[in-house]
C-alpha cells in the first residue's frame, strides 16, 4: 500500500521535471519490445468505471441527476481507445426561461499518453479527442417576455411544452490523468472542450444544453470536467 | 510535459469565461412621429403620456417623436395623450391600439420577445389630434416609427 503511494507522489514530482530526453529513449527501446530488459509490460485488458462526481451531484442537487460509464482499451502501449457512456435529467433556469433537459449520450475516440512510466508503473498523462453523440427531450417549463423597463408587467407563460427526439453532434478534445493507485485500480481526472458540429432544435426555441455536452454557449463550445475511479480487467501482459 | 500542463492551464481558465449577455432585440415599442397637418413636416408637442389607469410614461416634455411600451398581457393598450399649452393647461387625446401577440425566441440570454401583429388604431378626435396614418401592419422592430400622428 505504501509503495502505491509513494508512486503517487513521485508521479506528481516527476511532472513538474523535464522528461523529454528520457521520453525519446524510452520510445526507442519499446518498438524493440521483449529482448530489452529495461522495457517493462504493460497491463492489456478493459478498464471500465464510472464519473463519482455525477452521483454526488445527483444526491445534492434537486435539479440534476445523472451518471457516467466511462471505459477504455490499450490498443498499444500508449494508445487507447476510450468512451464514456451516460444519461442525465437537468432543469436548468435561464435568465427569462427554465427547461428540462433529459437524455442519453455516448461518447467514443482515443487517448495519447505522453508521460513515459518507469518500471513498472502505469500511470496516465493523456490527451485524446472524442466525437460525441446525445439523443433527449426538451421541455419549456415557463418562460418571461423579455422587455425593456416595466411600466407593463410582461406577460409569464406557464404552460409547458415538451419537445422530444432531439440530438446534438460534437467533438470533443480531451487532458486528463490516470493514476493506479492500487492494483489495477485508477483515479482519474480529465478537462475538456468540446464543440457542436449539428444539433437538431425545438420548434420554437434553441438547445442550450445538452446531455453528455453541457450548456451550449452562442458559438456552440462547451466545457467539462470529470473524476473517474475505474478498475481494469487484467487480460494479458506485453 | 511543461506544454501539457499549460494546455490544461488554459483550458481549466476559458471554462470559467461563459458570461453572455443580451444584446439583441427587445420587445419593440409603439413609434409615434408627430408631424404638421399642413406642411407634414416633422412638428415637436409638448406632451404628457401614459396607459389608461397608469402613471404617466413622460411628462411634461417636447418631443417630435415617442417609444411607448406595449403591454404584453393584453391584446389591446390605450394611451392618454395630454397636450401641455402655454398656459399649463392640458388637452388630452387618447390612442389605442389592437394587435395580435406572437412570441420568438431570441436567444439564451434574452429569452422570448414579443412582436405585434395585424395592428390597428383608432384615436379620439376632439382637439388637436387631427389625423393619423399607420404606416406599417406588424410592430417587430424599433427602426421606423410604426404611426404618424398630425396636428
Amino acid at each position: 500500500m505504501l509503495k502505491y503511494y509513494i508512486n503517487t507522489i513521485l508521479f506528481v514530482l516527476l511532472g513538474v521535471l523535464n522528461l523529454q530526453s528520457q521520453t525519446k529513449e524510452n520510445t526507442q527501446q519499446d518498438s524493440i519490445s521483449v529482448k530489452n530488459s529495461n522495457y517493462h509490460p504493460k497491463t492489456y485488458g478493459l478498464r471500465v468505471g464510472v464519473d463519482v462526481l455525477k452521483p454526488i451531484l445527483s444526491y445534492t442537487l434537486d435539479e440534476f441527476k445523472g451518471i457516467e460509464v466511462v471505459a477504455d482499451w490499450r490498443l498499444k502501449t500508449r494508445l487507447f481507445i476510450a468512451g464514456e457512456l451516460g444519461y442525465s435529467d437537468r432543469t436548468l433556469q435561464e435568465d427569462n426561461f427554465n427547461h428540462t433537459v433529459k437524455g442519453q449520450y455516448i461518447k467514443l475516440g482515443l487517448n495519447y499518453n505522453l508521460y513515459t512510466n518507469w518500471l513498472q508503473m502505469d500511470n496516465e498523462l493523456f490527451l485524446g479527442f472524442r466525437y460525441g453523440f446525445s439523443n433527449f427531450s426538451n421541455r419549456l417549463n415557463n418562460y418571461t417576455i423579455f422587455q425593456e423597463g416595466t411600466y407593463f408587467d410582461p406577460r409569464e407563460v406557464t404552460n409547458s411544452i415538451k419537445f422530444s427526439n432531439l440530438n446534438a453532434h460534437w467533438v470533443e478534445l480531451v487532458a486528463g490523468v490516470k493514476v493506479e493507485v492500487f492494483s489495477n485500480l485508477y483515479l482519474g481526472f480529465a478537462v475538456n472542450i468540446s464543440k457542436i458540429v449539428s444539433t437538431k432544435d425545438p420548434d420554437i426555441f434553441e438547445n442550450t444544453y445538452t446531455p453528455g455536452f453541457g450548456k451550449i454557449s452562442e458559438n456552440g463550445n462547451g466545457a467539462n470536467i470529470n473524476y473517474t475511479v475505474s478498475y481494469r480487467i487484467p487480460i494479458y501482459k506485453k | 510535459m511543461k506544454k501539457v500542463y499549460l494546455a490544461l492551464f488554459i483550458i481549466l481558465i476559458t471554462m470559467g469565461c461563459e458570461d453572455e449577455f443580451c444584446l439583441d432585440d427587445t420587445t419593440p415599442s409603439l413609434i409615434i412621429r408627430f408631424r404638421d397637418i399642413d406642411t407634414n413636416q416633422l412638428k415637436p408637442i409638448r406632451l404628457t403620456a401614459g396607459g389608461v389607469g397608469l402613471d404617466a410614461f413622460i411628462e411634461n416634455t417636447t418631443l417630435d417623436s415617442l417609444a411607448i411600451p406595449i403591454n404584453t398581457q393584453s391584446n389591446t393598450v390605450t394611451y392618454l395623450l395630454s397636450e401641455i399649452l402655454d398656459d399649463d393647461t392640458e388637452s388630452t387625446e387618447s390612442l389605442t391600439l389592437t394587435y395580435d401577440i406572437e412570441d420568438e425566441f431570441v436567444s439564451k440570454a434574452c429569452g422570448f420577445r414579443s412582436v405585434f401583429k395585424n395592428i390597428q388604431i383608432s384615436t379620439t378626435n376632439n382637439d388637436w389630434l387631427l389625423d393619423f396614418e399607420v404606416l406599417t401592419e406588424d410592430i417587430t422592430n424599433e427602426n421606423r416609427a410604426h404611426v404618424e400622428i398630425l396636428h
